[in-house]
Parts: C-alpha cells; structure tokens; sequence
C-alpha cells in the first residue's frame, strides 16, 4: 500500500513495536494516555481505546529465529503454512527456539498457541507427501502435528466446498477423538 | 421570494440518518429502521472516541440492503489514504455499490488524488510526496463497484468546488450568512475549474427537530440536495421520515413550476467520454441514477458480455416493468443500436454494441412461487438459471435450462433452452405458462393462451423481436437428485464415436440427456470427447444403466459419475464481470439423426482446424412431443442440436456450410452468422410467416432488430418467406430433407441391451463397467468457475 519500504531486519523491530501500540490501544482502561516513543512509531498521549470484547490474541506467521523470538516473548500465537516449512522438523525447531524466549521473558511457553495452515489433497489413494489420501490418513498424520509438535490449530487451506466438508465433518472429529484419546493413556 | 432559482441545482432529494458511532448494536437498529423508513443514506462519523467508522460501515452494511453508506469526515491526516482507499472500495464492492466517502478539510486535497489514483484502472504503481502522505510505489486497487463520491466538510468550499463530487455541512453552529457563503465559493471554485457547479452535491447535516419549510428552503433556494439527521432517538428518525414525503412533494411541485431539471450531473470528464447521437440529458429520472455511460467507473462492469466486447454509449438499467417502459421510451427517441440484456451470456444476441443503448434487466430477478400446487413460480428475465436451480430445489422443483448456470433467464427463455432435462422434460421454452411483455409502443401486456396468444406463441422462440419480457411465468418439474457424468473419450476415431454416440442417445429412454464435446487434435494429441450427461435417477443402477452405452462409444480414458441435485449441474455463476472480447464465431445447426455421412462429414470438419470446439446437445424426447406450429421454436423433430465456435469467421462459415445437406435448421441463439439465409434455417417459411404477421402488428416499426431480425414482408429482397432461393444468389446447399440413414436405428432397451450390436462395434472391446456414483450429498458443487467454451482453448 505504499508503506515505507523496511529492511526484514526493521520489519521484525516495527512489528515488536506495533504489538505494543495495538496492546496499548486495547488497554482501554488504562487512564494513562499512551506514549510509545519508538524508531518505527511515536504516539504522543494518543487516546486508548475501544477495548476489544475478548482478549485478541496476535499471532504471527514466522519462519526465521528473530521472528520466532518475538513470538516467544511478545505474540499469543504461531501461525505458520505447512507448505513453507521444509519438514516438520522446522515446526520442532520452531517451538524449541519460541520456547526458549519465552522462558527467557518469564512467560510460559504453554501461553504461546502453535496452529498451523494445511492444506493437501483428499482421495483413495495415499500419496508419499503429508496429508494425501484419504481423510483416515489425514486424520493419522494431524493427530501426530498434535501430539508431538503441539500443533493445536489446524486451519484448512482450501476453496473446495468439498474438501471442507471432509475436513469438517470426517477429520476434525477424528482427530480430536484420537488427540484425547492419546492424551488419557 | 426573490432569491435566485438557478440556486437549486436539480440534484435528486435524498435523506438519511447520521447514527452515533458508539454502539453497534443501536447503530445497527438506526441503520435498519432508516432502510425501512425509505430513507437513502446512513452515514457514520469518524470519532477517535467511538468505534473505528469502516468498521462499523461494514457491520451497518452486512445487516442492510440497499440503502446508502458513507463515512462522514473521515481524517485522512490522522491515517493514510491508501488505506482508506482500500477500505473504502472493498466495502464498495462487498455491499454492491452503496458507498461514498466524506473527508475532513485537512489534507483532504493530497488524499482525493491519492485515493482516487488508486481506483483507477491502470497497471502502474502510485508514487507520491506531499505535506501529509506519502506512497512508495503503491499498487492501485481494488477499483470499487461504482463512482464513490467523495465529499469534502465544510471548511474547504473552494476544494469541493474545484475537485469534489460534495461539499458537506453541519448546520448547527454554521451561521446563514457563512453558509451561503460556502455556497457561493463552491459554485466560483467549480466555475473556475470548468466544471459545472452542479456536479458537486450540498449535504446538510441537520440535529434537532426539523421542519419541512426549512428543508424546502434548503433545496430550493441554497441547492441542498442531501439531508442528514444527525440523532440516536428512534422516535426522531421517525419524525423525520414523516417530513421527508412532504419535502419530495414540495420540492417537485417547485421544481416543476420553476422548470428546473431533475437528475444527477456527470463530471465534465464523464461527459467528455459520451457517444453521439445520444441524448444523456433526457435520460428519464427513474433511470439516471443506475444508467452507466462510457465514462463512469462501472462502465467497465457492463460494456462486454460473456462472448463479445462492446463499447455501448448508454446502458440503462431499470427495475420495474414500469422503468422498462421509461427505458424502451427513451431508447426508441434514438437512432443507435439496441440490445436488450438479461445475463449478457448469449451468443447471438446483440446484449451489447458499440456507441448503441443496452437495456440492462438484471435487476428484474426475482424468483418466486405463486402457486406450489401447481408448481407455478414467476421469474424475472435477469436472474440466472443457477440461482433459479437454487431457489427451486429446495421445493424438489427444476426447470431445465441450459448447462451453466450463469446463463440469464430472459434470453434463454424467449428462444428455447437446450438443457440436461431436455429429452425428459422438453425445452425451457415448453414450460412457460405466461409472460408479461412490454411492447415497441410502451403498452404493457400479459400473454398466455387466452390473451394474446400470438404474441405469446412468438415470444417462445423468437422473443427477442416482439419486446421486452419483464416477467415469465412457469411450470416447473419435480426433479430430485440426478446422476450426473463426465465421460472423456479418445475421439481418435471421430466419425465412429460420434455416430455410435448419436445412436446411443436415441436408444436410450427419456431421462437420458447427453451432450458430447468434441476438440479437434492439437499438439500431437488426439481430438479429445466429453460427454456430459445427466439421468433423471437417483437409482445408482438406472444411472449406470443409462449411462453404460455411452462409455463405449470411444476408448474410455477418465470418467466420474456422482448424484447431485440440479444445482449441482447448473451452478449459480462465480461473481465477476463478463470481459468478452471481439465477436464470437459459432455456428448452429439442428440435426435429426447422426448418420454415417454427417457424421464423416464433422470428422473432417473437426480436422479442419476450422473450430476449436464442437458440441452436440440431445434434444428430442418430450422436446419433440410439442408441434412444430405450437411455438416460433420450429425444428421439434431434430434429435441433436450442434455448434461449432471457430476462431475465424470466414474459414468457421466455409468449413460449416460444407455441411449444409445434413441440417434440417438450427437454434438462433448458438447461430452468430448474420448471413439472411440463416434465419430461414432457424425459422422455416410457416413459422416466419405468422412471425412476419405478428412482427407486423406489435412493431411494425422493428425497434427489436438486433437479435433475431424479422424484417417486415414489403422489404423482402434476399431472401423470399417460402424458403426459395432470392434472385441472383446461389441457391442454398439446404435441401428438404437430408440423406437417408444407411441403417436404420435399431430400437433397444427392455430385453434387448442398449449397446452397439457387433455390425458397428466389432473392432472394440465391451466398454469397461463405470462406477457407481458417489453417495448422495444434499449440496454436491460442480466446479465450474467458466462455462465450457470459456475454457475450450480460445
């Protein structure tokens, strides 16, 4: 839209900055007029408010370790796409240096959502790639993002009414009946 | 009075309500209740203190209809204007064209260039520095759906004046004195800038209880044309709405007296962009709001239709019978072209032109059940044949239409409608009960069997050279889930899967319908075949029954088979603006029988590499139930119905008219050729002569000439209404009846298997069984972002 144009290095600082100008408008009930002094964005006693009705929670779609960083201290979510990540060893590399900076910032990593865009392919014959073949397989493959990669979100990909409605009315339940299953063992 | 009465600049009255922006839920009540009202806009305010104005516009816009929305001093120091131009197009296209923008006096001239730069159509990015924006090459879009009119407040008069499209006040705490001022600078600054000072609107935003004698006063004598009431009190709209009639009243009876034009102003660049021979300033008022000329942000949304690019001076689009009537008025004063469109999807007609008027009826779509005993539903000419799909089913309703559902009502539905129910339900055109036509002469008429009934015989088949038909009344059928395949063959051998497709689908029982698809051989593959058909079953073994002898009339590469509901099959159309470009080649015919000859000869012509697509669509059945004299749809005993799009005119005209011994006609709306012969083709001499006749007596003055043209019998000289060749020319290649079968059809079914005896299909192996269709779902979607020959290599 124009904007100014930021070196990827900038980006991530006027983000972290912008967590706190979006933050520090929602804090509505803070009588304080904010003031945020920043390289990227200065508000000088702007007004706060309207309050969201919930707490929104910011989540960002990262791949590289500063990124990652900042989720771990600052974001409520990570929301990377399957198709970006290499392997899902980067989804374990991922969580590992989220959690370290929370740890480092005091949080609990357990406060930081990991969800993560899919998408693939439905039909009878499973293929050699993550999430082909028939929704058993995808409801196999999610379980395993749940269980061992903490993956809590999983958000379809897709404009098929079709491939929706598997997803909906076939894998979703399966998965989470297999998750809570595990999960009582 | 002696104030000067060149001060009322004409606009349209228009009232609204300028809700409180602090909470949705009663902003959203306001909004709801002006709509109800009749009131016309309802504008937010852009309140640090309250809820962000876009975000509340849309929520207002989600929960409304048609009534306007605009956000009101919107600060464009405080945020960026490519970002409210973003916004502000979005919900322009998300709520259909009901937007407009009002900016605050600072700034506001560095963000009018910015946002409008951005929603012009052109590919190259903004870049911009000024005092308050900056854009670092920026791209442009969305372009919103209609001209956003962008006011300014009050501050800036001279701004509004010489760039604005309104200028925006708040009356309490503006003086009289000052006000008029402001007036008066808007009007020099527009002046100034040549342009005419009623392009830009006065909007008063009014608080407190409001008489009618000011807001007369306002309009008459100071050109205010829009009102704003700015309060949260539900009992204060209301008064307001009770005054807002009486103004009307008042206003138009002074306007009248006073000879002041009624209508919006196009801007100066607008006009400069007008066809001649068009008269834009007597545009009837009903009309002039929705009619979108060659300068108009919108025109590029309805110039082209789905198959041919157009340029037309004028497209009005009414939406009562009774704007119709203004419409075909106004476009009969004028000598240009004339289309009449209802979806713009058809191939012969002429939905638009270059420099002519369109009349546009898409907003004439309202579908509705009059009688569910009878089955009887109204339908309006501009819905679509997906949405009426859509709203029959739920009623286990169909009518049979086309084979897309982006296909509109009208056009269809005046000419024949060759569809997937076609052999077990008959045309589209075999179900219509009753019509309401506007005539050439204005005069509005209901036809059916007992009134009318030559009008309402010609209107079922040559509809479009008789009037405008603003409403249909229907029979529709009790169809519930049909099977539904796609069939890709190896058409290596086209002759031979085409005549043992021919004879597969005149074998096969009525609730068979199948349409084969054919592509010539390109880049070292073989011609490709698609059938597409549907069984009128929801019984998997009666569907593969039906469906197994068309497997084998090819080698079978790919097949699906499911069951769907007929919206499944005839899709409501994706949103999106029809860009057709240049003029579609096709040409039809209508066949009786697929014989060895015929078929020989389409092999060649398919290997011709004078068409990129040919399709034959199976008609027969209850299509050949109705008497050829019964309706203007003639050739009933035709079987198959064929066309061919080729890329060039003269080579796709050679290459068909080889084939000319084996039509016995062909259906006008797949025919683009505008050679005379070709309307003897579709409408033999006894049906072209009661057309003549009826032509003669309800538009003798042939307004409707740019479809199907009937010219009268006294100007008869190419061709002759009893089918003998004109003088002079060649004689036709048609002949009365084309060559005998070398076999006879062999009836099948019952006992006998509905499959090619060995005489025809020896060479190949039994066709390999298809599968059964997929397990029924109440809302299968076929995707089918473009129609067929959209997607048949053009």
């Amino acid at each position: 839209m124009g904007g100014r144009r930021l070196s990827p290095g900038q980006a991530v600082d006027a983000l972290d900055e912008a967590i706190d100008v979006i933050r520090g408008v929602w804090d509505a009930g803070n009588r304080e007029p904010l003031r945020i002094d920043g390289t990227y964005y200065q508000l000088h006693g702007a007004k706060r408010g309207p309050a969201p009705a919930h707490p929104i929670g910011i989540r960002l779609g990262a791949y590289k370790p500063r990124m990652l960083r900042l989720i771990g201290r600052k974001a409520d979510g990570w929301l990377p796409t399957l198709a970006y990540l290499d392997s899902v060893q980067a989804l374990a590399d991922g969580n590992a240096v989220i959690d370290e900076a929370a740890h480092e910032a005091g949080r609990d990593p357990r406060a930081i959502r990991r969800q993560l865009n899919v998408g693939g392919r439905f039909g009878a014959d499973p293929g050699d790639q993550l999430l082909t073949g028939p929704p058993v397989r995808w409801a196999e493959q999610l379980t395993t993002l749940a269980l061992e990669y903490g993956v809590a979100d999983f958000i379809l990909a897709s404009d098929d009414p079709q491939a929706i409605a598997v997803f909906g009315e076939q894998v979703a339940p399966a998965v989470r009946e297999l998750v809570a299953a595990e999960r009582a063992r | 009075m002696t104030s000067d009465r060149t001060a009322d600049h004409g606009h349209p009255l228009r009232f609204g309500i300028a809700v409180p922006p602090a909470e949705p839920g009663a902003a959203v009540e306001l909004a709801l209740s002006a709509e109800q009202l009749g009131l016309d806009l309802v504008t937010v305010s852009d309140d640090p203190d309250a809820l962000d104005a876009w975000t509340l516009l849309s929520w207002i816009a989600g929960a409304t209809n048609d009534v306007g929305l605009a956000v009101d001093g919107l600060d464009l120091v405080r945020r960026p204007a490519a970002v409210a131009a973003r916004a502000a197009a979005s919900l322009d296209l998300l709520a259909g064209g009901r937007v407009e923008l009002g900016l605050t006096p600072g700034g506001a001239e560095e963000a009018i260039e910015i946002v409008r730069a951005l929603w012009a159509s052109d590919p190259t990015p903004v870049t911009y520095s000024g005092t308050h924006q900056r854009l670092a090459g920026a791209q442009r879009g969305p372009a919103p759906a209609h001209d956003v009119p962008i006011w300014v407040g009050g501050g800036a008069p001279d701004l509004a004046g010489r760039v604005a499209d309104g200028w925006s006040v708040t009356l309490p705490g503006l003086d009289p004195e000052a006000r008029r001022a402001g007036l008066a600078a808007v009007d020099a600054a527009a002046r100034a800038a040549g342009r005419d000072p009623r392009e830009i609107r006065r909007i008063a935003t009014l608080a407190g209880p409001v008489d009618a004698d000011l807001l007369e006063a306002l309009a008459r004598d100071e050109g205010f044309g829009t009102f704003l009431l700015a309060t949260g009190d539900p009992d204060a709209l209301r008064a307001f709405a009770a005054v807002v009639p009486v103004v009307r009243a008042r206003v138009a009876v002074g306007r009248s007296g006073a000879g002041v034009q009624v209508g919006s102003i196009r801007s100066a660049a607008v006009r400069a962009r007008r066809r001649p021979g068009i008269d834009y300033d007597t545009i009837p008022a009903a009309l002039v709001d929705a009619a979108v000329e060659p300068g108009d942000l919108r025109y590029a949304g309805v110039r082209s239709n789905y198959l041919r690019g157009g340029a037309p001076g004028l497209v009005l689009r009414p939406r009562t019978t009774a704007e119709v009537v203004d419409a075909l008025g106004y476009a009969r004063r004028h000598d240009v072209a004339l289309g009449v469109r209802s979806g713009g999807h058809g191939v012969s007609g002429r939905s638009t032109n270059d420099g002519g008027i369109v009349i546009d009826l898409a907003a004439l779509n309202g579908i509705e059940v009059l009688d569910p005993a009878a089955r009887r539903v109204r339908i309006g000419p501009g819905a679509r044949w997906g949405e009426v799909a859509q709203a029959l089913y739920p009623h286990g309703w169909a009518i049979t239409s086309g084979d897309y559902g982006g296909v509109g009502v009208g056009g269809l539905a005046t000419a024949g409608g060759i569809g997937f129910l076609a052999r077990e339900h008959g045309l589209t055109i075999d179900h219509i009960r009753a019509v309401e036509v506007v005539l050439a002469d204005g005069s509005v008429v209901r036809a059916d069997e007992h009134h009318h009934p030559d009008l309402f015989w010609g209107v079922r088949g040559a509809g479009s050279a008789l009037g405008i038909v603003t409403s249909f009344e229907f029979e529709a059928d009790e169809v519930g889930l049909l099977g539904f395949a796609q069939l890709t063959l190896d058409a290596s051998d086209t002759a031979g899967l085409l005549q043992a497709y021919g004879e597969a689908v005149e074998a096969a029982p009525r609730d068979l319908t199948a349409f084969l698809i054919l592509g010539p051989p390109r880049r070292g593959r073989p011609a490709a075949a698609t059938v597409m058909a549907a069984v009128d079953s929801d019984d998997p073994d009666t569907v593969i029954d039906r469906l197994q002898p068309l497997a084998g009339i090819g080698p079978l590469l790919a097949q699906q088979v499911v069951l769907t509901p007929y919206p499944g099959i005839v899709s409501p159309p994706e949103p999106g603006l029809h860009q057709g470009r240049g003029e579609p080649a096709t040409r039809s015919a209508l066949v009786e029988h697929i014989t060895p000859g015929f078929a020989r000869a389409a092999e060649d012509f398919l290997h011709s590499g004078a068409t990129y697509f040919l399709q034959f669509r199976s008609v027969g059945g209850a299509v050949a139930d109705v008497a050829p004299d019964a309706t203007a749809y003639a050739h009933r005993s035709a079987n198959f119905s064929a066309v061919a799009f080729g890329a060039n005119r003269r080579r796709l005209d050679a290459a068909w008219d080889e084939m000319a011994d084996h039509f016995r006609g062909l259906y006008w709306s797949f025919e683009t050729d505008r050679r005379p012969d070709r309307l003897l083709d579709a409408y033999p001499p006894a049906t072209l002569r009661r057309l003549q006749e009826i032509k003669s007596r309800y538009d003798p003055e042939n307004v409707f000439r740019d479809n199907v043209v009937v010219p009268a019998p006294r100007r008869v000289g190419s061709w002759r209404p009893d089918g003998s060749p004109p003088p002079g020319r060649a004689p036709s290649r048609r002949r009365p009846h084309p060559e005998p079968r070398s076999s006879p059809p062999r009836p099948c079914g019952g006992a006998r298997p509905c499959r090619r005896g060995p005489g025809s299909s020896g060479r190949r192996e039994a066709p390999p069984p298809l599968r059964h269709p997929a397990p029924a779902r109440s809302r299968v979607r076929r995707r089918r972002a473009r129609a067929w020959w959209a997607s048949s290599g053009r």
